[in-house]
């Protein structure tokens, strides 16, 4: 309708509208961070625009009506000509009543979207003040730009611009952390779920800064990616103070394995002197038989070849020795537990006789692969074996029995490796159950109190779970189940 | 004409321990016979053709000292040397209150375990 009457105006009149317009229409102009903020949050640059756009044609329109309405003032001032375009004057006199009526529509409706964007922007300020206070830093980022919208918290952890692209985020995180954070984020995108993660800055800074971050990707209708989003917390504190708990617990499971090595001195020596024994006993055979007539010459190589696997047998003592007692960073290689269980079983052998106590370990035949410490596994071995052999001498048993099963139970992800350590002790007390894993806790008249404690920390850092309860001869049964490694990695 | 040489039985779990104690007795004059097991070893005893234990104390199922219990229980005279690595399973007077001819630590010099076993023999036909 109304290009229809700005054709029909005159040129003089349209730069009058014109002028008009440039009068009534005010510079709406927005803050540029503002701008840049808002308009991965919501699409605000597109609202923004269309503002401007409907702003003009508004005040342009405005202008005309003002012009033709003056026009058709100045035009009936004259009689003659109000007489001959009567009509037509009232034509226009009447629609441009219903477009101002119909502009005014307008300028409510804008002023309503005005009030909604001042809100939009005012919550958003307010979130991010919020998060700020929080020290949490908000982050989005738009799949259809591959840029990212922050919150100036969030940029000053990251140490990037405002509007930055995927490859500058990507550069500030740690290159050790970097596939971790691309898994975690891809995963959340393939599968429309969330993602939390936990990485270093690579900002070379001392020290390390540790950023977490949570988000979740969001599709369209049609499936395809539009943004992913979250927040981000510096947990560098978090870290370092778990970095010194778990140094701090590494420490103490270090001393007590000491400890236990120590409680075993008199059997280890008794098992590092039978090998000696044998070696200058074959010695001195070896000095006699050369000196007699005939030498017996096969029977010297076999005294030989015993020396040789006697200084082996001792020599593996003492290297069993050395890596119990050394303090090693932990690994996590694929220990064999059947081969593991039957090692501290022989390294224990001579403290199990000596309290008259069999051992007998029962598995299966093929390998049970987990993953993990195998000194810190032999810890909790000789810990369980060690608790079961007191408790059937505090019953004072002759002959008692201690049970070392093995097995590998579940199917896939949830392929366990489960371990019964049983005795025919006097079992656990209720009362003693509750508090069985608690550090210090011990019913016994010497010892910290900290071997199941050390246990249950060990099985912990593997990700497994242990328990006690009491089995068919009256005795306890500890359980421990640890995740089985995957068969590929054996 | 020389003495037939004396029959020698060593009673130890150990295999390499009881393989070169009974090369080293050979190769020193002596018969001498291993044996694995209390069990075995005290079967052998009916027979009563030992001039000479050695004895280990620590054993899976029966201490030496249980032994010597058995044997004196038993009222079987014969010379029983200890050879041990383990002190607490017995010490040395209750081994030879109990009757032990001799009590030695390993590992063991062959000049010792030689003069204890000649000593104890001798010792147990001067009585008898």
């Amino acid at each position: 309708m109304f290009g229809g009457v700005a054709r029909n105006i005159p040129d003089p009149l349209l730069r009058f509208a014109r002028a008009i317009a440039e009068l009534i229409s005010p510079a709406r102009t927005f803050p540029e961070t503002a701008q840049a903020d808002s308009a991965d949050a919501g699409g605000m640059v597109g609202a923004g625009a269309r503002w401007r756009v409907s702003n003009r044609t508004i005040a342009m329109v405005l202008g005309l009506s003002f012009a033709i309405v003056a026009l058709s003032l100045l035009d009936s001032s004259q009689p003659v000509i109000h007489m001959l375009h009567q009509h037509r004057v009232s034509t226009i006199v009447g629609v441009t009543v219903i477009e101002l009526a119909l502009i005014a529509a307008i300028f409510f409706r804008d002023g309503d979207r005005q009030k909604a964007e001042r809100l939009l922007q005012e919550n958003e300020a307010r979130m991010a003040l919020a998060a700020d206070a929080a020290n949490v830093g908000l982050w989005r980022w738009n799949a259809a730009t591959g840029r990212f919208w922050m919150t100036d918290h969030c940029r000053k952890l990251f140490g990037v611009d405002a509007g930055c692209d995927t490859a500058v985020i990507l550069a500030a995180v740690h290159p050790d952390d970097l596939e971790r954070v691309r898994e975690a984020v891809h995963d959340a995108r393939r599968n429309g779920g969330g993602f939390d993660v936990r990485f270093r800055l690579a900002c070379g800074s001392d020290p390390v800064r540790w950023l977490r971050s949570r988000g979740r990707a969001e599709n369209g209708a049609d499936g395809t990616l539009l943004h992913v989003a979250g927040s981000v917390v510096d947990i560098s504190e978090f870290m370092t103070m778990q970095a010194e708990i778990d140094r701090q617990r590494q420490s103490l499971i270090h001393l007590t394995r000491v400890g236990t090595v120590g409680e075993l001195s008199g059997a280890l020596a008794h098992e590092l002197n039978q090998p000696l024994t044998a070696i200058l006993s074959n010695a001195q055979a070896i000095q006699r038989m050369i000196g007699q007539e005939p030498i017996n010459l096969e029977e010297l190589r076999n005294a030989i070849s015993d020396i040789v696997d006697d200084d082996s047998r001792a020599g593996d003592i003492i290297r069993h020795l050395r890596t119990l007692l050394k303090r090693a960073p932990i690994r996590r290689d694929p220990v064999d537990m059947r081969l593991l269980a039957d090692r501290t079983v022989h390294f224990v052998r001579h403290e199990l006789v000596a309290r008259r106590i069999a051992p007998v370990v029962t598995a299966s035949d093929e390998p049970m692969m987990v993953m993990g410490d195998g000194v810190q596994l032999q810890q909790l071995l000789l810990n369980l074996i060690l608790n079961a052999a007191e408790a059937i001498s505090e019953a004072k048993q002759k002959n008692g029995i201690l049970l070392i099963n093995g097995e590998v139970i579940g199917g896939g992800a949830d392929r366990r490796y489960h371990l019964v350590v049983s005795d025919t002790g006097k079992g656990i007390g209720p009362e003693v159950m509750e508090r069985l894993f608690e550090p210090f806790f011990s019913t016994k008249n010497h010892g910290l109190g900290l071997g199941l404690s050390i246990s249950r920390a060990i099985v912990d850092g593997h990700g497994g779970k242990i328990y006690a309860d009491r089995n068919e001869w009256g005795g306890a049964s500890f359980h421990v189940f640890l995740p089985a490694a995957a068969r590929g990695r054996t | 004409m020389p003495l037939p040489p004396k029959h020698i039985a060593i009673l130890d779990d150990d295999k390499s321990v009881r393989t070169a104690l009974s090369r080293l007795l050979n190769a020193s004059g002596m018969n001498a016979v291993c044996f694995a097991t209390c069990t075995s070893f005290l079967n052998s005893l009916e027979q009563n053709m030992w001039d000479c234990v050695v004895l280990d104390l620590q054993m899976p199922q029966m201490t030496g000292m249980e032994v010597l219990e058995y044997i004196t229980q038993a009222r079987i005279s014969v010379p029983i040397v200890i050879v041990t690595a383990h002190d607490e399973l017995g010490s040395p007077e209750a081994c030879l209150a109990a009757g032990v001819s001799a009590y030695l630590r390993k590992p063991i010099r062959a000049d010792s375990l030689i003069d204890a076993i000649s000593t104890a023999i001798q010792s147990s036909e001067a009585v008898s």
